[in-house]
């Protein structure tokens, strides 16, 4: 049903309108909630300024960005402006489309082409919303203390994959770890291992990028680029990690959660930027002891990252399908059959890296 | 099936690629993506051409040899019901001057015909959230449902 109201508004707010309607509520709350706090990160080669309305979201959002903190920029590539409406005391205004224009994966009718994203996010209510002429960005929810502990984990996933995909750059759902010369891209569904492949390497020799989500760029060579320095893992799954138990950030609730990690405060050092993908992995859980590598074909490569990406995030379609194509028909894929101890995964990849053989078609 | 239809790739909801002799098709209507052998991608391609499906079945006998022409066209006429049933390919307007194919490959080139495979995977669809928001607060704005394990 649509709003009282909201028919006439709908006639007038373009999407562009509804920008800078939420644009100046953005700016309302700035003044009340003693803002603007800005942060400046530098995200696959591109300065990014968070621009907070008041302190209140800031600790829910800005640690899994901590390993890319850079200099403050007058001129950043992109702008996202942040507010709750809680601690600014500032309305949000009333959205121009009904309950009818929610569509699958967020994405509101109308207010999404190629210049405007438009994503309300149904289990929390985050609002989103990307200009990509004018590079701004607004996130929004009603109150900072609702944000959901797994958006901390990878937060303003929906503005990065919009905005990046014009700068060529595609968010994809999954992990990367590998040394500075060559990694590898960890792909698969939800569940499928790649955090337990990309968090049995802290402590090796490998560095690590993600476990979840990273951007890949294909300038000369494909490459992965860091987006959060979080790891997530089940409760249940946690016991195999004893390295990694004091760093998990929620520990009292991982009856509801899972365990979520702040990787950076504990090993910065282990955090890579970025980092050229020789080869996609794609994990399987097996029940073996010992992990082993098998070959995979482009088929099996594409199916465990194209559609987990596809239908994850708004306002993909084929120039996403393209650029994962892209990356799969160049580098070897491979299944990495998962034993039961974990310690002997990051040497499998270490080995697979080191084989000279491992040449991009 | 009339052999005088045509069908069109269901695009923009439809994707797809070529990897190898292999073909992935994403529904993003649906959730559903699926994977196509040789045999499945040459029909594929043959249907992208505009072709009707006499046209179909004809460019598939010059390329394949099977024990009658009659196999490859119920075979042809079955999987492309199947991919009008998927929401793969719509109803369209036979193209003019889309050329036929021509010219028989001699039977000892012809690949042998085997029936055209689609695999379908469906595990994708519970990400596509198919309940639209019903509960708004008196903003207008989705009231917050409780929060789950992700």
């Amino acid at each position: 049903m649509r709003h009282p109201g909201n028919q006439e508004k709908a006639d007038i707010l373009t999407p562009p309108a509804f920008f800078e309607s939420v644009y100046q509520a953005f700016q309302k709350a700035q003044v009340r909630g003693d803002g603007p706090v800005d942060h400046f990160y530098d995200i696959a080669g591109c300065s990014i300024r968070l621009s907070f309305a008041s302190c209140a979201l800031v600790p829910y959002i800005t640690p899994a960005f901590t390993h890319l903190t850079a200099q403050a920029n007058s001129k950043p590539d992109l702008t996202i402006c942040l507010w709750d409406s809680a601690s600014t005391n500032t309305e949000m205004p009333p959205p121009p489309w009904s309950g009818a224009d929610y569509i699958p994966r967020g994405e509101i009718r109308g207010f999404n082409d190629e210049g405007m994203m438009t994503v309300v996010q149904q289990d929390s209510g985050i609002f989103n919303m990307l200009d990509m002429k004018r590079n701004m960005a607004v996130y929004w929810i009603q109150d900072a203390q609702q944000v959901p502990y797994y958006e901390s984990g990878a937060p303003l996933l929906r503005i990065f994959h919009g905005w990046m995909a014009g700068c060529d750059r595609q968010l994809v759902h999954a992990g990367s770890v590998g040394l500075e010369e060559g990694g590898v891209l960890l792909a698969g569904r939800g569940g499928s291992g790649k955090s337990t492949v990309a968090l049995s390497c802290i402590g090796s020799q490998l560095l690590y990028a993600g476990d979840d989500y990273v951007l890949l760029s294909h300038e000369h060579q494909p490459r992965a680029h860091s987006l959060f320095n979080t790891g997530k893992l089940d409760a249940d799954n946690v016991w195999r990690f004893s390295h990694l138990k004091e760093m998990i950030s929620n520990p009292d609730a991982l009856d509801s959660q899972k365990a979520l990690l702040f990787l950076s405060d504990y090993y910065p050092e282990k955090i890579i930027k970025d980092l050229p993908i020789k080869a996609l992995l794609i994990p399987r859980i097996t029940g073996k002891a010992k992990t082993t590598l098998a070959r995979a074909s482009q088929m099996e490569g594409v199916r465990a990252l194209a559609p987990s990406t596809i239908f994850q995030l708004p306002n993909t379609g084929h120039a996403t399908l393209q650029r994962i194509a892209r990356l799969v028909k160049q580098v070897p894929c491979y299944f990495i059959d998962l034993g039961s101890d974990i310690s002997d995964i990051p040497d499998t990849i270490l080995n697979l890296l080191a084989d000279e053989d491992l040449i991009l078609d | 099936m009339d052999t005088h239809l045509c069908f069109r790739i269901n695009k923009p909801k439809v994707i797809y690629e070529t990897f190898e002799d292999e073909q992935v098709i994403i529904n993003l209507d649906t959730g559903n993506y699926y994977s196509l052998d040789r045999v499945a991608a040459d029909i594929w391609g043959l249907i992208e051409q505009g072709l009707t499906v006499g046209d179909v079945i004809e460019g598939m006998a010059c390329r394949y040899a099977a024990g009658s022409r009659s196999e490859i066209e119920t075979e042809v006429k079955k999987f492309i019901a199947i991919l009008q049933q998927e929401a793969l390919i719509v109803p369209a307007e036979a193209k003019t001057g889309t050329p036929v194919p021509t010219g028989v490959s001699p039977e000892a080139a012809k690949q042998a015909f085997c029936p055209p495979a689609l695999h379908t995977y469906s595990d994708m669809q519970q990400l596509l959230i198919l309940d639209p928001i019903h509960e708004v607060d008196e903003t207008g704005w989705p009231a917050k449902k409780q929060e789950s394990s992700r």
